[in-house]
């Protein structure tokens, strides 16, 4: 436009110069008339132009202002966003909240250039609050300090309000003016606020020294930075949640298991309150038990962290918040002592020794199992307030409900193990009553070689022998066994037992097999009328002179017999049990059998113990063992046979654990040699005698014992010849004789003279004359019969007294 | 059973051989007690005496009771050991003076 103003006034000078007429003049006039016009034209289109630049120039500015703000509001989101990513990253990126939270106040005090930034999440784990503060500078504090903001009035207002508090000079504000000792010039506070409308904490700003103005733009950011912040919070107590319930979950089974796989009750309980306590950070845990006899309380096992003071276990210990509790209450909780309005219903004594615990927070949950109250499972915060949550409840509810399972499984071990004790105790007594009772009848030092062999099963036993000598060359023998086994059996045995003697004693049966079973089967029907016991038995009469045994059998495993090295059952014909019929029974008479036995036969008998042997996989023994067994120990000497037999039966049942008493009794037959004397006997006593010494020293009679035993002979036979042969004499019995049989065994003699007399009482004549020393020096006559106890170590009689037997040992 | 009796002074000396037992015992009482008579001292010698039983003890006692009757002492002399062991037993030494057959060589 400049350019072509110029241009117009170069032409106008020109036309000037150069024209000077009218015409010209005029028509110059007219040009410039219309130049003028022209140039006004010109002018009113420039100014027109003018004008709507300057609009066109106004609009554009305004457009570029508008542009200017868009782009600042723009950039100030970004920022906003950027800060706000950066958090939500590191939120996301660890579940660690006081990490998350310390780099968050350090990222937001840089980004608004302030002194302080700090979070508080109060109570965060139990009564602890978790408190992060970045700080430039002098500015630093301790943390003992900062942790301690969540009891500031400024913190309590924004908690209470839920609004964030702006203070943009605390010399000013009413909260803080007069109140703040430090140099704190502009605080920004807002809460952290969850999903559901829940205070978490709260994050805050500090200007120090130099007052600021909290803008808009930083109040808003640091809103929005709050809502990342509360969601770590969240998501940490969600996970730390998590993790507890997991980490308890992982506790209430190992309780559980350590209940199941133990017995010992103080090692369950011990580790249960270390690990209860330390897995509800609890300043104490202990289990109070309740004395059932006394309803006292003490203390059975304590847990305390470190500098925490034991209450003492063992102590005396009545829970006094019980006072506190509701009838019924599940369980027992107070959050804060110092608080709580239920005291009042305490005593000064009773809140004083609650003090003494130094314990602020309180949680009792009982212990029970069906029912019974055994005690309290207790737990002590200690100088800190704490709220118990209701996981932590029913949590300790179920280690309760465990612990109850424990005490009650230990009062039922306890219960069991005093009655095992008991019983054992009364076994044991039982076992030595029935020992006392089968001790007489198990004395093997008869005129016979007997070997025994007794492994009981248990303490008392249902098996039983006895052996008795119904004269000096006849050995009785019985064998049973009691069904069942343990102290009812032992009971029956000992019945039989006292049966038995009374049967022995009795020649109407004792000599007679079939007549002896039958009486005991009839005696124990009697008694068993309403039981099922039943007895087997095997009763045999060895005769040594005849070379025989008379038996009967009721239900008992047959003898094995070893003639002339072979083995083979006795078919001694069993019949029934004893006890199952009476004598009015048809069913319950027993057969009676003879067998010859030779010198050196052998016979054992034994209970099935033996022959119902299992192997270790459950299968029965086959019962051939047995004969093999005794084939492969036909040789052994008879008193090794019993044990032989018994470590064969441990090998072929490849020790395999007894299934019954094992009993075994073993006979060998001896040879026997006999002299008749009749009425001239007397002349050729000494004759016969020294045939005997001779034989005896054969088998190692000692050289200075053959005097005593020809005086014991010579006495015997002469006792004989005056008491018996006499009588019989004078009877007129030509044939009448006296005999001597004798048999030596292994160290012994033994022999017997029987006289054709009526015999004596010896029982009595016995009671006083047993005795060399007991004989009046004076009198001509009666040292015969003790100086035969003096010199044998055995003498007996038949029961008529005609017969005596003499045993003498070297 | 031998048996020889002779009557030296005041001393009756009786000397035993072979056995005293029940079926001698009679027959030694017979011969003897009836000599015991006023000696002072009956003498046994048993050196020969190789056997005795309660029968025999028992009439050692009847000698010992007629001796003491008639104011007699009753020694047995040269006992063999078995026999003597005997005697012990019944504690026949008790009233008769007995000795070894060692203690008289």
């Amino acid at each position: 436009m400049a350019e072509n103003e110029s241009k117009t006034k170069s032409f106008e000078t020109n036309n000037l110069n150069a024209v000077d007429s009218s015409t010209e003049i005029a028509k110059l006039k007219k040009q410039l008339e219309q130049e003028r016009f022209s140039t006004e034209k010109r002018e009113k289109i420039m100014a027109q132009s003018l004008q709507e630049s300057k609009q066109m120039s106004a609009h554009l500015q305004q457009i570029t202002q508008e542009l200017a703000k868009e782009r600042k509001v723009a950039l100030e989101k970004s920022e906003t966003e950027r800060l706000l990513w950066k958090l939500i990253e590191r939120i996301n990126s660890s579940f660690d909240l006081e990490h998350i939270l310390q780099s968050t106040v350090d990222e937001l005090g840089n980004y608004f250039k302030v002194d302080r930034c700090g979070i508080i999440i109060p109570s965060y784990k139990s009564s602890r609050d978790l408190v992060r503060e970045y700080a430039t500078g002098e500015w630093k504090r301790k943390q003992e300090t900062y942790s301690q903001v969540s009891l500031s009035a400024l913190y309590r207002t924004v908690t209470e309000t839920f609004k964030p508090l702006i203070i943009n000079d605390t010399i000013t504000h009413s909260l803080t003016a007069g109140h703040l000792s430090e140099d704190l010039r502009s605080i920004l506070m807002v809460p952290l606020v969850q999903y559901n409308d829940e205070l978490v904490g709260v994050v805050y700003l500090h200007q120090c020294r130099n007052q600021r103005n909290w803008t808009e733009h930083e109040l808003s950011l640091l809103q929005a930075a709050a809502g990342p912040i509360a969601t770590a919070v969240e998501k940490s107590k969600l996970f730390n949640k998590a993790k507890s319930w997991a980490s308890r979950e992982k506790l209430l089974n190992r309780l559980t298991s350590r209940i199941r796989g133990t017995l010992n009750i103080n090692v369950i309980l011990e580790r249960t309150v270390a690990e209860l306590g330390q897995a509800l950070q609890a300043s104490r845990c202990f289990i109070n038990i309740i004395d059932h006899k006394t309803t006292r309380e003490r203390i059975s096992h304590e847990y305390a962290v470190n500098k925490t003071e034991l209450i003492g276990t063992g102590k005396e210990n009545p829970l006094i918040i019980n006072k506190i509790a509701e009838k019924d209450e599940e369980c027992i909780s107070i959050a804060d002592i110092y608080k709580e309005p239920r005291l009042v219903k305490l005593n000064n004594k009773e809140i004083e020794q609650l003090y003494k615990t130094n314990a602020r927070a309180f949680l009792a949950v009982p212990i029970t199992f069906q029912r019974n109250l055994y005690g309290w499972l207790c737990f002590h915060q200690c100088h800190v307030p704490r709220n118990w949550t209701n996981e932590e409840i029913s949590f300790i509810q179920s280690a309760a409900s465990q612990v109850g399972v424990a005490i009650n499984q230990a009062e039922m071990v306890g219960q069991l193990t005093e009655y095992q004790t008991k019983l054992s105790r009364e076994l044991k007594q039982a076992a030595q009553l029935q020992s006392v009772l089968l001790n007489a009848g198990a004395d093997t030092n008869k005129n016979l070689p007997i070997a025994v062999s007794y492994h009981p099963h248990h303490n008392v036993s249902g098996d039983f022998y006895w052996i008795s000598e119904l004269a000096p060359h006849v050995v009785a023998i019985l064998i049973g066994d009691v069904s069942g086994k343990g102290p009812a059996a032992s009971l029956l045995t000992g019945y039989i037992i006292g049966e038995m003697k009374g049967l022995l004693e009795n020649q109407a049966t004792s000599w007679h097999p079939e007549k002896f079973l039958t009486a005991l089967s009839d005696s124990i029907c009697e008694q068993n009328q309403h039981s099922d016991f039943y007895a087997t038995a095997w009763y045999g009469i060895f005769n040594l002179i005849e070379g025989k045994v008379l038996c009967s059998n009721a239900g008992h495993p047959s003898p094995c017999i070893i003639k002339d090295g072979n083995v083979s059952r006795l078919n001694d014909d069993p019949g029934v049990p004893l006890g199952l019929f009476s004598v009015n029974d048809a069913l319950g008479n027993y057969v009676v059998k003879e067998f010859k036995l030779n010198p050196s036969d052998r016979m054992v008998i034994f209970t099935d113990g033996l022959t119902e042997q299992r192997e270790l996989d459950g299968k029965f023994i086959p019962e051939s063992w047995l004969i093999e067994a005794l084939r492969a120990h036909k040789n052994s000497p008879i008193n090794e046979l019993p044990e032989e037999i018994i470590r064969k039966l441990n090998m072929v049942s490849k020790a395999a654990p007894a299934d019954d008493d094992r009993l075994v009794v073993a006979i060998e037959m001896l040879e026997t040699k006999t002299i008749e004397f009749d009425e001239d006997g007397q002349n050729y006593i000494n004759e016969k005698i020294k045939a005997i010494l001779e034989d005896a020293a054969s088998h190692g009679l000692p050289k200075n014992l053959e005097a005593s035993l020809k005086l014991g002979l010579v006495e015997a036979l002469y006792n004989s010849f005056r008491h018996g042969l006499k009588k019989a004499g004078s009877d007129n019995d030509s044939n009448a004789k006296v005999t001597l049989s004798w048999w030596v065994k292994e160290s012994a003699i033994s022999c017997t003279i029987k006289d054709p007399g009526p015999g004596f009482n010896w029982q009595t004549t016995i009671q006083n004359k047993s005795k060399i020393k007991d004989v009046d020096i004076l009198s001509e006559g009666g040292r015969g019969l003790p100086l035969l106890f003096e010199i044998f170590s055995k003498v007996t009689w038949n029961p008529k007294g005609n017969e005596i037997g003499l045993t003498m040992n070297w | 059973m031998k048996l020889d009796v002779q009557d030296n002074d005041d001393r009756l000396f009786v000397k035993i051989g072979g056995q005293l037992l029940y079926s001698e015992a009679d027959h030694f009482k017979e011969e003897v007690l009836p000599k015991i008579g006023q000696h002072s001292t009956v003498t046994v010698d048993c050196g020969d005496l190789q056997f005795i039983d309660s029968a025999g003890t028992g009439a050692i006692v009847r000698l010992w009771k007629e001796c003491r009757m008639v104011g007699a002492e009753l020694e047995l002399i040269r006992v063999i050991p078995e026999v003597q062991k005997l005697l012990h037993l019944t504690r026949l030494h008790q009233l008769a003076k007995v000795s070894g057959i060692d203690d008289t060589a």
